[in-house]
């Protein structure tokens, strides 16, 4: 009900952390959950014009009532990537939860450009069909990627080794900037991408969602189709989506040219991928098992055979989807099964995992991969959560994988040997709430093993001591938090053994057998205030990094390949920055949001590929209307990229940039859920080339003007 | 039924594809470090296509000048040389 006036809220959606499905309020705010679970459940109760809640429900003997807040800016999303199941407010973690929905609103390339909008977050891309995301300045393998808790590995040490997840059945993300070991164990040195599914369907529902998107500049199709239903305690949820895009448009600069427009030679890329997850509830037990299977095909542009190339060896006027080398082929299959026990005081989470990335570049010949490498990863995460009392919780762990790489056997270049990988670690973290205080602080060890599958090869151990203390004070108008943290990552076997070609990134790389781990310290501040109609959030951070391991150019060029020869090396790094956000919700316009955020990143020695400055505006109106065609809201944004001087040894500097982009979204009033968005990225066909592009080597520019339209369908 | 008639339907529709591999072909050598194209050999397929990357291709007459006319630095004689197939220009 209505905090103020005491009316039920009509058609409030009510949804299950537990069993991952929900309800719906009725008219007069009244709603029924039939799906128990023993013990324990938490329910999130969220409302258009109110503030989200989070309650814990111990017992069903008895009705619960929710007072609900009315509000005019929701800015709060649910935390799970943290164990925490709370409110993004009342956590003492760095961390940042948003539904792909919100940072799709004006709509993105890939899934990586969406997460962009989230401040200190960027893509270091190459085209658009290559995108990794970048927390803070840290990407690849200082980065931890999870789905659902099931840890993602896909080679990603690789430059040009993407982000392997599709948008296809993902309802939010959760970031968290900064080193995040305690939780993750090794490699979550940056920070960590928490990928969460989309909930199943309401309880004794069923559902079908089919989109359809096409993208003018690559000329991209992009179709998806889910079917979901629930019954009683067993629910599933089917997905199938496909993807295709030619060679990518470069701006020039000219807002008229609608036409005779240059390409970006084997920038096109395709993909498929096909996901299943079935849920499965009795008393006080919950079970989830999921599959996916993921395909990519990716060419890579930054390839020529020209004596003395320039830009124009990279550029053509005329484009085709044909399959043209030098490209990627990435199969990828993902199974996780979850099971998770509610009793009075306990919670135990248990999750096994497998994942299997086979990774194949073809350089030189169409029918022999140049690069042949399968990565299997198996492994298991185990959670207990153990209720003191109201005040205090301990939350205690142990994750672990075994982990093996092979390369095939007409494999051409071998850049990281066959080799397998034993990680085993474990944490506590003892949590408490007083009042408007919530504090954290935990411990973990964790021990790596490398062994490479040859006599005499490579065969050593890395440990690593971790630990993250956070306070945090939420009031109705301000929130505070002060976190510190620390993460380890040990060197990988590619930086330990490399010596030799690698094709795709055109570098000759020599690694360094003697490198220690990576360890980072970072303290992060937070400042929030929540006004009525004004939120202004201040976030700084300072991440020390010892031990950083870097690609040095050494401005010499191997004989044979004639490629130039980066080196390894190790130092120690100080990053600095953080972020200031700011949305505005007038009073007497209760139909417009300005929404504005800064990132700002510095780093005290000279390193690349750090993230331009950036400034993010985002103006949006929402409509009301009864047409039958609607128009539902409206947003426009501009961004300015501050120019980046502080580079790297041979490294060209950037300028400055702006884009704009516009959105409209609506809807069809008919018997099924009918939604379209029509918009345009790079309105003026800004030619640019971003700082975190691979091919600004080449002097390659991004992608110029995009008009898109996407149209959905829910039945 | 209804709606698990029409994903199904849907998700046939959009996993009808194709697939055969095709590739347009041409002799090359590396001088120097840079490759130049000898000839062009036109559309492989398949069994084909594997079969004429693995063999190569082999030059009967001395080379003195690129597919395009253009000079080589210094002469291509008889022998095997490289094929490469799928590449974009």
């Amino acid at each position: 009900m209505d905090n103020n006036t005491g009316d039920g809220v009509p058609f409030a959606k009510i949804y299950c952390l537990e069993t991952q499905n929900g309800s719906k309020a009725d008219s007069s705010g009244t709603w029924q959950l039939d799906n128990i679970v023993d013990n324990q459940m938490t329910i999130q109760i969220s409302a258009p014009e109110y503030d989200s809640k989070m309650i814990k429900v111990d017992s069903y003997d008895y009705a619960v009532i929710v007072k609900m807040n009315p509000a005019h800016i929701h800015l709060d999303e649910v935390i799970i990537s943290t164990s925490d199941s709370k409110l993004q407010r009342y956590s003492a973690f760095p961390v940042e939860s948003r539904k792909i929905a919100d940072l799709n609103k004006i709509e993105q390339t890939n899934l990586v450009d969406a997460m962009s909008n989230i401040p200190g977050i960027y893509n270091f891309s190459t085209g658009n069909g290559i995108a990794k995301p970048v927390i803070r300045g840290l990407s690849g393998m200082r980065i931890l990627t999870s789905q659902n808790g099931l840890r993602l590995e896909n080679q990603q040490w690789g430059a040009d080794h993407g982000f392997a997840v599709l948008n296809l059945g993902i309802d939010r993300v959760e970031v968290i900037k900064g080193p995040s070991s305690l939780i993750y164990g090794a490699d979550a040195l940056g920070g960590v991408i928490y990928l969460a599914d989309e909930p199943y369907v309401n309880l004794n529902n069923e559902e079908i969602k089919a989109s359809t998107k096409f993208e003018t500049n690559s000329l991209t199709t992009f179709n998806k189709i889910s079917y979901k239903k629930s019954k009683d305690n067993l629910r599933f949820a089917v997905y199938g989506g496909y993807f295709s895009r030619n060679n990518y448009a470069i701006g020039d600069n000219s807002f008229m040219n609608f036409s005779n427009n240059e390409f970006v030679v084997n920038s096109k890329n395709s993909g498929a991928s096909f996901k299943t997850a079935i849920g499965y509830n009795k008393k006080n037990w919950i079970t989830n098992f999921r599959y996916q299977l993921l395909y990519f095909q990716n060419g890579l542009p930054g390839h020529t055979h020209d004596a003395n190339p320039d830009v124009s060896s990279f550029l053509s006027y005329n484009r085709n989807r044909s399959y043209t080398i030098p490209a990627q082929k990435i199969l990828n299959h993902l199974v996780q099964w979850e099971n998770k026990f509610y009793f009075k005081k306990d919670e135990i989470i248990a999750q096994l995992g497998f994942t299997s990335n086979e990774l194949k570049e073809y350089g030189e010949k169409v029918s022999v991969a140049g690069i042949d490498m399968t990565l299997q990863n198996t492994s298991y995460n185990f959670r207990w959560k153990h209720h003191f009392n109201k005040h205090f919780e301990i939350v205690s762990g142990s994750q672990g994988m075994l982990q093996s790489n092979l390369n095939g056997q007409y494999a051409e270049e071998i850049l990281v040997p066959d080799a397998n990988f034993t990680d085993l670690g474990a944490f506590s973290l003892l949590k408490g709430t007083f009042n408007l205080w919530n504090i954290q602080a935990g411990a973990r060890y964790d021990q790596r093993s490398i062994t490479e599958n040859a006599s005499g090869g490579f065969n050593t151990t890395f440990n690593g001591i971790n630990y993250s203390a956070g306070i945090a004070r939420s009031s109705k108008k301000l929130t505070t938090r002060l976190n510190v943290s620390t993460g380890f990552r040990p060197p990988h076997i590619s930086e330990l053994l490399a010596n030799g070609v690698h094709h795709a990134t055109m570098q000759f790389l020599v690694g360094d057998r003697t490198f220690e781990s990576e360890i980072a310290n970072q303290i992060d501040f937070y400042l929030g205030t929540h006004f009525d109609h004004l939120e202004v959030v201040i976030n700084p951070f300072i991440n020390q990094i010892n031990n950083y391991i870097y690609k040095n150019p050494t401005g010499q060029t191997d004989s044979a390949s004639r490629l130039d020869i980066f080196e390894m090396e190790q130092t120690d790094v100080v990053f600095y920055g953080g972020d200031i956000a700011i949305h505005y919700h007038p009073h007497m316009a209760h139909w417009l949001h300005l929404e504005s955020n800064l990132s700002l990143l510095s780093t005290e020695q000279n390193l690349p590929f750090i993230p331009q400055n950036r400034l993010n505006n985002t103006i949006k109106v929402d409509i009301k209307g009864e047409n039958k065609l609607r128009i539902n809201s409206l947003s426009a944004q501009y961004i300015h990229f501050f120019a980046q001087d502080n580079v790297a040894t041979y490294e060209s500097t950037s300028p400055s940039y702006q884009l704009i982009n516009l959105d409209f979204t609506g809807s069809v009033s008919s018997k099924y859920h009918i939604n379209y968005s029509l918009g345009v990225n790079n309105l003026l066909n800004v030619k640019y080339i971003d700082h975190l592009s691979r091919l600004k080597t080449y002097d390659i520019p991004n992608p110029g003007r995009n008009i898109y339209v996407k149209l959905s369908l829910t039945i | 039924m209804k709606k698990v008639a029409i994903f199904l339907g849907a998700l046939a529709v959009f996993s009808l594809s194709s697939c055969n591999k095709c590739a347009e072909c041409h002799a090359a050598t590396e001088i120097g470090g840079t490759e130049y194209e000898l000839e062009e050999l036109g559309e492989y397929c398949d069994d084909q296509l594997e079969s004429i990357e693995a063999s190569g291709y082999d030059v009967s007459d001395t080379l003195y000048l690129t597919a395009d006319g253009d000079s080589l630095p210094s002469p291509v004689y008889p022998g095997n040389v490289e094929v490469h197939c799928g590449e974009d220009h």
